[in-house]
């Protein structure tokens, strides 16, 4: 419903609004070090290092040779390796984990950063019965519960498996149905074509902010429209630093004059956590399901 | 310091008092003979003592001492009326109450200050009259007195066809919006398109931007006091009136003639009605719309010429809905905010001729969010919101202390309850659920008092006002003194200049819900400290025949303001409103120009300021000034009047707006940056992540300069009751792109939104 409410509010707005390309100065700046770094639960702990460039590119530089500090859980370790940018400590991360990052590049302030992996939260799905006569759609029951006081918010991702002629397996993101009052309704639609029993429809991803939950816990039905080869659903368990970026990382990238009002743009500063330089250090924990 | 400069000026107005001749004091209302309307700021004279003058009040009430027992020629007039003479020998104090019958009109369309030639013009204030706001190209015909505002020196443009003001530097919730002397605390209609004010039911729009008087307080920038009409007590009259958008009606009479009057105007938007009227959606689908509505009443009695009884009350709201019926379940979307306000107030005039006036009122503001299904398996409810209650009471006392000094005290109380966001969620299959955060309760408690010096070409306005706050918000009695200073040096020439602290106790926050637009207001409480600010300015004033000149600059500092420059409300739910709140200061310099030529056949008005405005946060760019979101340095205003046919029953004439300024700060991104994608290991997703825009600094660079003409063309046609007119007009004549906003879409690309391209309006007016 919000994307027919907005193409309506649009439509009255249309009578008089209209879009051209941007005929103004853009402004310059100097090339920033940036830092992405995802510390997810039982893999390598590892980040990326690249120069920023020019606002209308895409393509960026790899900073090599960069000296590296790191602390885990307070103490200094020395095997950090490196290759085009990539940084990787012969470590797994774990839940509980604590990191401290300290970067040198060259003509550049010490880039500075922190984070820690949330514990893993108990998480149970499982496939139920949905009676929809007029849509191949499938549901499930997603219950949370043990949800720790760092964790900032829960996603949740679908993807779906489909097999080509040819019998290759291909897997495409899909839009999750759900109807709990406990997600945030920022990337929310009513769609009046959901699955029977539902309403809403979520682009990409569910978000369910902690302070949305009833006692730490979260019980709710997710549903998808498709064939079901395969399902894999992720919840990942999000600290506030990855929350922040991520989300507004999304509104950055998501915001379309064709289904959003154009006089409601706002600029999106990224909320970052790195100190002397531009991106992300944050732990995340992640839990994946696969149906059948 | 300024309690010591306080007390000696004070003490230099009463040594004038004591040596003042032995007097009478003649007083009353001055009013329009045909209506009984109440004049405010009407000049009465006293021809044989050119140095003694006055002017009527807010409610037409006026005060002039002349020596007893002496013949005096005393001279009544105000702009469109004809001017009355009285020729007194009076012995004792008399009340005398004055009606100005309506006469050649003079042609003051647009801004007027002062309203009439011989009123002496305070600093930093400047007033609309109602042709100004009435007969202005307008956006979809519906008359916006914000945008007639705009026109001001002083009062910057902001955004494009938003009815948000900026006033030297202040934002738009500095401002003291005053209706009838009841604050209010949403002005916009249609997302700011529409004011809440509907100009049928006006009376008279003052705006008080430097020096305000010590009656005024609780913001730090400027006061818009507007006065709602009372109604005919003569006969009973109104008009109607359509726009390409809304519909007005307004009707007002004598209740008992002459002694008791009642008003009411009502407006409401009709596209929705449209809607709902061809779509049938009792057999399911979905339905859409908006709609706004407001509704003015009053009404007042007199219980003789010295006790008087007022009652007012205003309603507001705008909302969307979307409401969807299916076989099986029905669901719907809201979202609205509206305006309620009631008030009752006594006037009186004592025995010693003092004027008195006490006002009891609540206002109100909330805003919302909700939606719900009903089907048989599930009934979810989801609603989100805030409101703001405010009772309290005014007294004030003027009284007279001499030829040439009138003094005011007054005090001020209020009980405003903030219910701050909150967020309530209610699932038959899960445990309901509220985010509640506790009600806000304000006590404030403020006290003033003021002397108004006045003798021939010397013209003093002192005054203190104090403001108690309850624990929590300030410990401390905050003193806000007032001064406003003004000499005529010749017939033609004046200069001008005054003071003023104020303080802050509320907020306006930027919400941002369902993609909409909104605000909602806070408390500064707790660790939120109350905003403070200074202002001084000076000015000259010349004004020769048809032609005037105003010339002020000001300069003022703002402490612990409020704003969010680093995180848009989006990234937040609007619960968690504390954590994107960051205090800093401001500064704002500038000088305003107001030019102005009436002549029977045309008049033009040019606006001109010249101003920066910046602002410093501890979170930005570690407290570096930086230029504040309406920092608009050159800002030009013309507009025009010309009477092309005024004979018989017939007039037409042409308005024209020209606007010219500097283009608004905005926030661009200065280097593009490789995100963290892909989230989860290599899974295909349907949204491009791979690189994001990073912003060094808010406000980083301008948007194009704007400029654009507005005209319109009226035809007014005198019936056997009232008058029909038709307005017409084109916005924007010449198809200019200025642009609204800039955006990057989602293959990287800027692009810019132009609002409002070339646009025609008509509106109808008939009155009767």
């Amino acid at each position: 419903m919000k994307k027919s409410f907005c193409i309506f509010i649009l439509l009255v707005f249309l009578n008089f609004s209209c879009v051209y390309d941007y005929d103004g100065n853009l402004p310059v700046s100097e090339s920033i070090p940036v830092l992405n770094g995802i510390l997810y639960t039982d893999s390598l702990f590892s980040f990326d290092l690249h120069w920023s460039n020019n606002l209308l590119k895409k393509d960026f530089e790899a900073i090599r040779g960069a000296t590296v500090r790191l602390k885990k859980n307070g103490e200094f370790v020395n095997n950090i390796y490196n290759t085009e940018g990539k940084y990787y400590l012969n470590d797994t991360c774990l839940n509980g984990d604590k990191f401290e990052v300290e970067i040198d590049i060259p003509g550049k302030p010490t880039i500075f950063s922190k984070t820690a992996i949330p514990q893993k939260p108990d998480i149970q799905i499982n496939a139920i019965e949905l009676s929809d006569e007029e849509r191949r759609a499938f549901a499930y029951n997603l219950s949370i519960k043990n949800i720790s006081d760092d964790i900032n918010t829960l996603y949740c991702f679908l993807f779906l498996g489909e097999y080509l002629q040819d019998s290759t397996l291909v897997w495409e993101q899909r839009s999750i149905y759900c109807d709990s009052p406990q997600a945030d309704v920022f990337n929310r639609y009513f769609d009046s074509w959901a699955p029977a029993g539902f309403s809403y429809e979520y682009e990409n991803f569910i978000r369910f902010p902690s302070d949305n939950l009833i006692n730490n816990k979260l019980k709710t039905k997710l549903a998808f429209i498709g064939g079901n080869a395969a399902v894999r659903i992720y919840v990942l368990a999000a600290t506030k630093e990855f929350d922040l970026y991520f989300k507004g990382g999304y509104l950055q990238r998501s915001f379309n004059p064709d289904i959003n009002l154009p006089f409601t743009y706002q600029p999106i500063f990224l909320p970052s956590n790195i100190k002397g330089g531009a991106g992300i250090f944050a732990g995340v924990d992640l839990s994946l399901f696969e149906f059948p | 310091m300024w309690a010591k400069s306080f007390l000696f000026l004070f003490f230099v107005v009463n040594v004038m008092v004591v040596f003042s001749q032995k007097t009478v004091k003649i007083y009353g209302v001055v009013s329009d003979a045909k209506t009984d309307e109440r004049l405010q700021a009407a000049t009465i004279k006293n021809n044989t003592d050119l140095s003694n003058s006055t002017t009527s009040n807010f409610y037409g009430y006026y005060l002039l001492i002349v020596p007893s027992s002496t013949n005096v020629n005393i001279e009544v007039s105000f702009v469109g009326y004809q001017t009355q003479f009285f020729y007194l020998n009076l012995k004792k104090d008399t009340l005398l109450d004055i009606n100005l019958s309506p006469g050649v009109k003079l042609k003051e369309f647009t801004v007027s200050a002062p309203k009439t030639r011989n009123t002496r013009r305070q600093i930093g204030q400047l007033e609309l009259s109602e042709d100004a706001i009435r007969w202005a190209p307008a956006f979809a015909g519906e008359n916006n007195i914000m945008l007639a505002l705009k026109a001001m020196p002083g009062v910057s443009a902001g955004k494009e066809g938003s009815s948000e003001l900026f006033v030297r530097g202040g934002s738009h919730d500095q401002n003291l919006i005053l209706l009838d002397k009841i604050p209010v605390y949403n002005l916009n209609h249609a997302f700011g398109l529409l004011s809440v004010f509907n100009s049928s039911a006006l009376k008279n729009v003052s705006l008080f931007k430097g020096a305000i008087p010590a009656v005024y307080g609780g913001r730090l920038s400027s006061v818009l006091d507007i006065s709602v009409k009372e109604g005919n007590r003569k006969k009973y009259d109104g008009d109607v009136s359509i726009s390409t958008i809304a519909s007005t009606f307004t009707v007002e009479g004598p209740v008992i003639k002459d002694k008791a009057s009642f008003l009411v105007s009502a407006r409401r938007s009709w596209p929705d009605i449209l809607i709902r009227g061809m779509s049938n959606n009792n057999n399911g689908g979905l339905v859409l719309g908006y709609y706004f509505m407001d509704i003015n009443a009053k009404t007042n009695f007199s219980i003789n010429k010295k006790h008087h009884f007022y009652f007012s009350g205003y309603l507001g709201k705008d909302m969307f809905f979307a409401v969807n019926k299916e076989e099986d379940q029905e669901s719907s979307m809201n979202q609205g905010w509206g305006n309620k306000m009631i008030s009752m107030r006594y006037q009186s005039i004592s025995e010693n001729s003092s004027f008195n006036d006490v006002l009891l009122y609540f206002s109100s503001y909330n805003e919302f969010d909700e939606n719900w299904i009903n089907a048989s398996d599930i009934n979810i409810s989801n609603k989100n919101g805030s409101n703001l209650g405010e009772f309290g009471f005014k007294l004030s006392k003027e009284f007279s202390g001499g030829s040439y000094v009138k003094y005011k005290f007054g005090l001020n109380g209020l009980h405003r309850i903030i219910q701050q966001p909150e967020k309530e969620i209610e699932d038959d299959n899960v445990n309901n659920q509220t985010v509640k955060k506790p009600e806000v309760i304000q006590k404030e408690i403020s006290g003033y008092a003021s002397a108004h010096f006045l003798s021939g070409n010397f013209g003093l306005q002192i005054g203190l006002r104090s403001n108690f706050y309850n624990s929590g918000i300030s410990e401390m009695p905050l003193f806000e003194p007032r001064l406003s200073f003004l000499y005529k040096i010749n017939k033609s020439f004046s200069i001008k200049a005054g003071a003023m602290r104020n303080s802050q106790s509320v907020f306006a926050m930027p919400k941002s819900t369902l993609g909409m637009p909104g605000y909602t207001w806070l408390p500064t409480s707790g660790k939120v400290k109350t905003q403070t600010s200074w202002q001084i300015s000076h000015g000259i004033s010349f004004n020769r025949k048809k032609f005037g000149l105003d010339v002020e600059v000001y300069y003022k500092k703002l402490e612990n303001i409020i704003g969010n420059y680093m995180y848009p409300s989006s990234l937040y739910q609007s619960t968690q409103w504390f954590d994107i709140i960051d205090q800093g200061r401001g500064k704002a310099v500038g000088i305003d120009f107001l030019s102005t030529y009436n002549s029977d056949e045309f008049s033009f008005n040019l606006k001109y300021s010249l101003s920066k405005t910046l602002h410093s946060f501890p979170t930005v760019l570690n407290g570096k000034w930086i230029p504040a979101d309406y920092d608009i340095r050159n800002d030009l205003v013309v507009m025009c009047n010309w009477i092309l046919q005024e004979k018989n029953d017939k007039k037409k004439w042409i308005t024209g707006k020209f606007s010219a300024h500097s283009g608004r700060p905005i926030s661009m991104p200065v280097q593009s940056i490789k995100s963290f994608f892909p989230v989860l290991s290599n899974e295909h997703y349907s949204f491009d992540f791979t690189f994001l825009d990073y912003y060094r600094k808010p406000n980083n660079i301008r948007l194009n300069t704007f400029h654009r003409l507005d005209l319109g063309i009226h035809f007014q046609k005198k019936q056997i009751k009232g008058e029909r007119t038709w307005s017409v007009g084109i916005l924007n004549v010449y198809n200019r792109k200025n642009p609204y906003s800039i955006y990057k879409n989602q293959s990287g690309e800027f692009k810019q939104v132009v609002l409002f391209p070339i646009m025609p309006f008509v509106a109808f007016n008939k009155s009767f």
